[in-house]
């Protein structure tokens, strides 16, 4: 074949476009023809875009190896569809970009370009990310057949998932930091939709509208790190391109600049840039202080929490930070705010996780936390810690999709109840569901030989490693990563701690469900999805795990391919790490079965002993109110008092203006007293004053 | 099929909408059947004879050098024989007015349908002041004569101070006479700056030229003729008058909530989509190439404006009760915006700040157009009267979801287009000023970015407050089930005809809206590509102007600092 | 008499016409000699005008004063009939009855009026009435005032 990667650029398109048309056709057809048959399209096309996914998965593993150090192969790995905005001689050449490209053997401009092509590009952690979503999608879409079922708006649900996938899958294959925000966006507002589905509940409206709000801030902080990307790079787009007036502009993220880490611009600038970036990314991964919005997102259909908001969206954040690897690299001032960001919201959201009783909000804190897992892996700035984020993103995404999956099966079972105080012992009824659900439990909590563990261990690895690390250009007197470090491993406890709480309320202990409803296992439909991801929770981290495939494919990314070289080699063996978090995780499985199996009356006399520490978990930290009393009230009656300077200080004195020839005229009115002999007086002492100034002047 | 010439086609489409409201008053039968029918009709040809034109217009100023950037132009000497004076009727389009025009044609088409049912009264009377008002504001884009674009902005006025004052709502003659006050008041010292620039040629040149093209070339940098600061000054005030109480800058929005809130939904949506555009339209096509140096002196403070009125629209919206008034205080944000990327000056910003124009035109229409559509169901505009209406009217509310995304910047629709070019565009602006007022400049650029969030904030509340949220209907509109009968009329009140979602009609009064939302979010090349060689005609004195100053001021940064003769003074004293 | 004296005593004449009829004109409120005095400022100016002509050895002027006589003749007809028919409308020719032409907030303007005579009866001087007072029978009283 002449062109080797003519088959990979094929599965590219087909890989969003399938799920795109599946939306269409659902939206076009669902309402009037498909009715309760609405769901075929879009399982089907995200059925196939899967598999799609995974042949290009395949694909770009025969390539991957040429891929990132053959930069033609590299650049023919595009697919540009067509030319969003083109507008010539913007900005003036600015120093990186001229640096740049000198280094690529051509004459730098004077004036650069404003050129932003519709162009998908793929790499190994594209590959992955694809693969993951598009998988995932296609068994909660399954799910949805039967959680859904009898839906008055059947179709707009599928129609929306469609829609979702189709940006998901968008956002991590364009090659270009504004279609990035484009997709980023379009991710927010299918977010928006699915949270809103039954928009009829108060709740569901309002938590959409506040996801949206928040994600707006984070995008806010994200729009302001892409125009600085794009001042201070003089491009916006990832692959290298070529200038319609000849020569290489080099992308940000294309070969050239990624063969010379001097070319990233250091410093303060790349401090700015690194961080705006990461506001962006906390608002997406509701990484504090913009986690607000997610566990309000659980007011969504089921299967929507378990698509968006815990296995795809949500790790758009930690994507994109991959991605800008090279970026970060530059500053590593800002992978350490990285890290503090991850290891703290990891462990506020672990202690806000412990109190809660509504199932679904425990696993939201539960994932806000994981998310803050991956944050701090990425924020090491090492391979060995980025690969155990994504890593760890993998994983997550099955076991965390298996219990949203599972949550939703218990809540399908008891009419629409998710509250664990009402009910509990479940186990007889929904064994299915049970047994699935404690694969995830042992998944999350990272029990040995499951899928979390490995990833987690990683993790607490890459931090362990970082802070003994020697890091060129980076000094700190505070050893940030030790105390991050210790930060995990106490997280690590509190999610066995919550996992098994959680797992025991709902499925030991007495039989006991809400009078009204009728406990019974789900359809298959349900339940097949979770065999399949209990299956990958249980064996995926194993599986990844032995050999090194994973790492070595990941290093591929022309992303990350620099930092790969550098490393010195394979990290050591972290078996003390791997011993210390299983005793930690074991000690909080065992004080969970200590104070849950059972009489539970142990628990009540701990949580009136530490009342404060209880309050400020159940209560979630304060966070909403704070935000309330802060930020939104100020606001509101800063527009209240603004709205009343309006009308009255402005119009008003519009009006005043107005009046001003009102009261003008009312002086002169007694003039025009309708007397005819004061008329000809007047006209009279006219006649005389013209003359008399005629005569005098 | 017969081949038009772009020359005729546009000089047809001045004529069709007069044409047309001569008919409705010739055929009048006092029943609105007849006269929307022309009307429709009308509109309807307008709309595809402005297309063409549009459509014809060619891409990065290709062909129009011989015209000087007009494209489609007639010249001919209009009341040079009488008077003396040479003004020409003269007519043609360039990349500033195309779109303007073309959306005038298009948003006209959506009121004519918007108005089918909810217009009783005199119809007749609407629908041709209606055509006028058509014909107005597409000459008022297609003039290139000083006078005729004066006679034309006026003419703007008359119909829609009628189309306020007769169909509009509660408080219409207020509404319509301070509209109409506020407005005259600031276009008659725009005429004024007009006549000054005019003669200012008339004394050098000698040459009593009224032509617009003519007087920018001869008054620009280019010409020879630069006038000086203090009289540049003078001129961009008299302007800024008129222009900018038709954006509306902030502080002189304050007739806009009254007449958007009073008008009828035609009148509303043709006051957002077109008539402000007016104001951006003549502060690109005069203020700037006109008066350069001014805008550059000025450039901080217009930008300070700009971004006031971006933050306070959109606080003020917040804190609105009334739906049309909520949108009208986001029209003052978005109009910001606007402005913001025009006096930016960088090719981004300007060219992102017309297409926000022309965004808003489509978006903040449509906004409009549904409020009027919930107004002939439901006689209210009380957000709080409202809610769940996506229950009722899942159409409407798709519609009204998708204008609010459109409205909000939601990447690929057209608002995300307009911001984000015009916001990198300031960004840049910022970015690349140095000494001093670089921090200011950098403060207005994050200010701006954060009034997007601010955007998103009340436009989502108003659609959860409305859309979303259990039913809730105004008393003698609502519905309890089980109260009406089959053919959908309420037992209680069998006069009243049920609500329903939107028919046929509207959905085809907003569907062009739709198409055009999501072409310009989706390929704003297209668009862009034909604004831009004449944009970049217009701003460039400016930004050369601003790029002068700058260099001055650095330079003389330079000598406070090295005060260069008195070094050698010290040595010679020092022993 | 040189041109330029008889002039000067022309003009004087007919300003003192015009001044005459002038004062006439804003102090009188009889319509007719209001007319008259309007009359009268013509006639000064025609003098004046008669004055000039002859200064300037040019018979426009007396042409045009012969005309304004005629015209004033004509006028003069005209303003009689008018003014008999606003005699018929108020029974007087008083020119402030007719104020219609002043701004709608501002009071008519009316003359100082003078003090109707009254018809009460005065009040004459009393004698004080002699002797004891009378007791007053309240029922009678109360059925005094009842017819």
């Amino acid at each position: 074949m002449s062109d080797p990667l003519a088959n990979i650029r094929t599965l590219l398109v087909l890989v969003p476009a399938l799920p795109l048309l599946a939306a269409v056709v659902t939206a076009v057809l669902g309402p009037r023809v498909l009715k309760s048959r609405a769901h075929w399209p879009v399982v089907l096309g995200l059925g196939l875009s899967a598999i799609v996914a995974l042949m290009l998965l395949a694909e770009v593993n025969r390539h991957s190896r040429n891929m990132a150090h053959d930069s033609k192969l590299a650049a023919t790995g595009h697919v540009t569809l067509w030319r969003w905005t083109g507008i010539p001689d913007v900005l003036a050449t600015p120093p990186a970009a001229a640096a740049a490209m000198e280094k690529a053997h051509t004459t730098p401009p004077r004036m650069l370009p404003f050129d932003v092509d519709v162009t998908l590009r793929v790499d190994p952690l594209t590959a992955l990310m694809l693969s993951m979503v598009t998988f995932v999608s296609f068994l909660v879409a399954i799910y949805a057949v039967g959680y859904m079922h009898g839906d008055r708006s059947y179709w707009r649900f599928f129609a929306y998932v469609g829609l979702f996938v189709f940006s998901m899958t968008m956002l991590v294959l364009v090659s270009n930091f504004l279609l990035l925000y484009v997709f980023w966006e379009a991710v927010g507002m299918c977010s928006y939709l699915l949270i809103g589905f039954w928009y009829q509940k108060p709740e569901a409206a309002a938590a959409g509208k506040k996801a949206f709000l928040v994600n707006r801030v984070g995008d806010f902080g994200f729009a302001l790190g892409i125009f600085l990307i794009w001042i201070t790079y003089g491009t916006l787009n990832f692959h290298d391109t070529t200038l319609s007036s000849g020569g290489v502009l080099p992308g940000v993220l294309g070969q050239i600049r990624l063969g010379d880490a001097s070319l990233y611009v250091p410093g303060g600038l790349a401090t700015a840039i690194c961080l705006l970036l990461l506001v962006g990314a906390c608002g997406k991964s509701a990484q504090f202080p913009l986690h607000v919005w997610l566990p309000d997102a659980m007011e969504g259909p089921t299967p929507v929490s378990a698509l968006i908001h815990a296995a795809t969206m949500v790790t758009a954040g930690v994507y994109m930070i991959v991605r800008c690897t090279p970026l970060f690299g530059a500053s590593p001032q800002a992978q350490q705010v990285v890290a503090i960001i991850g290891g703290l919201t990891a462990l506020l959201a672990a202690i806000i996780a412990v109190t809660q009783t509504d199932l679904k909000r425990i696993l939201a804190y539960s994932t806000i936390s994981q998310l803050g897992y991956m944050f701090l892996g990425l924020g090491t700035g090492s391979m060995l810690g980025i690969s155990a984020g994504m890593f760890h993103l993998l994983t997550h995404a099955f076991f965390k999709a298996l219990l949203f999956l599972g949550a939703g099966s218990v809540m399908h079972a008891l009419g629409g109840v998710i509250d664990l105080r009402q009910f509990s012992g479940l186990r007889r009824k929904m064994p299915v569901t049970c047994w699935t659900f404690l694969i995830g439990c042992l998944a999350l909590a990272g029990v040995l030989p499951f899928a979390g563990f490995w990833s987690k261990d990683r993790i607490l690895a890459a931090v362990h490693e970082r802070a003994h690390a020697v890091v060129a250009g980076y000094h700190s007197s505070f050893p940030v990563y030790e105390w991050l470090y210790w930060v995990a491993i106490g997280t690590a406890f509190l999610t066995a701690f919550y996992t098994f709480r959680a797992f025991f309320l709902a499925f030991c202990g007495p039989e006991r469900v809400p009078a009204a409803a009728h406990p019974h296992e789900s359809p298959n439909t349900m339940t097949l999805p979770l065999a399949i991801l209990a299956a990958f929770a249980a064996g995926i981290g194993l599986t990844l795990e032995a050999g090194s495939w994973f790492d070595s494919f990941l290093a591929e990314s022309p992303s990350l391919a620099a930092l790969a070289a550098h490393e010195t080699g394979p990290a050591g063996s972290h078996l003390h790490v791997a011993v210390l978090s299983t005793v930690v995780v074991l000690i909080g499985i065992g004080l969970a079965a200590f104070f849950y199996l059972g009489e539970r009356t142990q628990i009540d006399r701990l949580a009136m002993w530490l009342r404060p520490v209880y309050e400020a978990s159940h209560r979630k930290l304060w966070f909403d109110e704070v935000y309330d009393l802060l930020i939104v009230g100020p606001l509101r009656i800063l527009a209240y008092l603004l709205s009343l300077v309006d009308r009255f200080l402005i119009d008003g004195l519009v009006n005043l203006i107005g009046r001003l020839p009102v009261w003008l005229g009312a002086v002169l009115r007694p003039t025009q007293n309708g007397l005819l002999q004061s008329y000809a007086l007047a006209m009279a002492i006219g006649v005389l004053v013209l003359l008399g100034t005629l005569v005098l002047f | 099929m017969m081949e038009f010439s772009p020359q005729h086609l546009l000089l047809w489409s001045l004529a069709l909408p007069l044409i047309g409201a001569g008919l409705i008053c010739l055929l009048n039968d006092g029943r609105p059947q007849r006269a929307r029918t022309i009307a429709l009709v009308t509109t309807l040809l307008t709309l595809l004879v402005a297309g063409r034109v549009a459509f014809m217009f060619p891409a990065n100023g290709i062909n129009l050098e011989s015209t000087g950037g007009a494209f489609a132009l007639t010249d001919a000497s209009w009341l040079g024989k009488i008077s003396g004076l040479d003004v020409r009727f003269s007519v043609g389009l360039d990349g500033l007015s195309v779109w303007f025009y073309a959306l005038s044609a298009l948003l006209s088409f959506c009121c004519v349908l918007l108005s089918w049912e909810s217009i009783h009264e005199r119809p007749a009377t609407f629908y041709s002041l209606l055509l006028m008002l058509l014909c107005g504001m597409m000459g008022v884009f297609a003039a290139r004569d000083i006078l005729l674009f004066y006679v034309f902005f006026e003419f703007t006025l008359i119909p829609l101070y009628f189309l306020i004052g007769i169909w509009g709502h509660e408080d219409r003659n207020y509404a319509a006479t301070k509209f109409f006050l506020f407005t005259l008041t600031g276009s008659v010292l725009t005429f004024l700056g007009l006549l000054t620039v005019v003669l200012v040629n008339f004394s050098h040149t000698g040459d009593l030229t009224f032509s617009i093209p003519k007087l920018t070339a001869a008054l620009g940098p280019v010409g020879g003729h630069p006038m000086p600061l203090h009289l540049q000054l003078w001129i961009f005030a008299a302007l800024t008058a008129g222009f900018a109480i038709k954006v509306p800058l902030f502080p002189l929005h304050t007739w806009l909530p009254l007449a958007h809130t009073q008008a009828p939904a035609a009148g509303s949506v043709l006051l957002a989509g077109v008539l402000l555009k007016l104001g951006t339209y003549g502060f690109a096509r005069f203020n700037l190439p006109l008066a350069p140096e001014a805008t550059a002196w000025l450039l901080p403070a217009l930008l300070w404006i700009s971004v006031a009125g971006i933050i306070y629209g959109a606080l003020v919206a917040l804190a609105q009760t009334d739906m049309k008034r909520l949108i009208a205080y986001s029209s003052v944000s978005h109009l910001g915006f606007c402005m913001l990327g025009l006096f930016a000056l960088t090719p981004l910003a300007v060219q992102g700040g017309m297409l926000q124009a022309v965004n808003h035109g489509l978006s903040t229409g449509g906004l409009f157009a549904i409020m009027g559509m919930i107004h002939d169901r439901y006689h209210t505009r009380e957000i709080s009267a409202l809610g769940g209406l996506a229950r009722r009217t899942p159409w409407m509310a798709l519609f009204m979801v998708f204008f609010t995304f459109s409205s909000i910047g939601l990447p690929g629709l057209n608002g995300f287009a307009g911001e984000f070019l015009l916001l990198a565009g300031m960004f840049q602006r910022a970015w690349m000023t140095t000494g001093p007022g670089g921090l200011g400049l950098k403060v207005i650029a994050v200010l701006a970015v954060s009034g997007v969030v601010l955007g998103a904030w009340y436009m989502l509340w108003l659609v959860q407050r409305v859309f979303f949220g259990p039913l809730r209907e105004p008393h003698g509109t609502g519905h309890g089930h089980g109260s009406h009968d089959e053919l959908g009329h309420d037992l209680k009140q069998p006069d009243r005809p049920l609500v329903r979602d939107l028919s046929l009609r509207e959905i085809g009064a907003l569907v062009p809206l739709a198409v055009f939302i999501f072409w310009i979010g989706l390929c704003p090349q297209f668009f862009l590509s034909r604004m831009a060689p004449a944009l970049q005609e217009a701003t460039q004195p400016a930004a050369a102007a601003w790029q002068a100053r700058q260099t001055n001021e650095a330079a003389d940064r330079q000598t406070a600092l090295n005060p260069r003769p008195s070094v050698p003074v010290v040595a010679e004293t020092s022993p | 008499m040189n041109e330029l004296g008889l002039l000067e005593n022309m003009l004087v004449v007919g300003a003192l016409l015009f001044g005459i009829g002038l004062v006439g004109l804003c102090a009188r409120r009889n319509m007719i000699v209001m007319f008259l005095s309007a009359e009268l400022m013509l006639q000064g100016v025609s003098v004046s005008l008669v004055g000039w002509s002859r200064f300037h050895n040019d018979w426009g002027g007396q042409m045009l004063v012969i005309f304004i006589i005629a015209v004033a003749a004509c006028e003069a007809a005209i303003a009689l009939a008018l003014l008999v028919t606003l005699f018929a409308d108020r029974g007087s020719l008083d020119v402030t009855l007719w104020q219609s032409l002043r701004e709608d907030n501002l009071p008519p303007h009316v003359d100082i009026e003078v003090p109707e005579p009254t018809d009460e009866e005065p009040h004459w001087p009393t004698l004080t009435p002699a002797g004891n007072q009378p007791r007053v029978d309240a029922e009678k009283q109360r059925h005094r005032t009842h017819v």
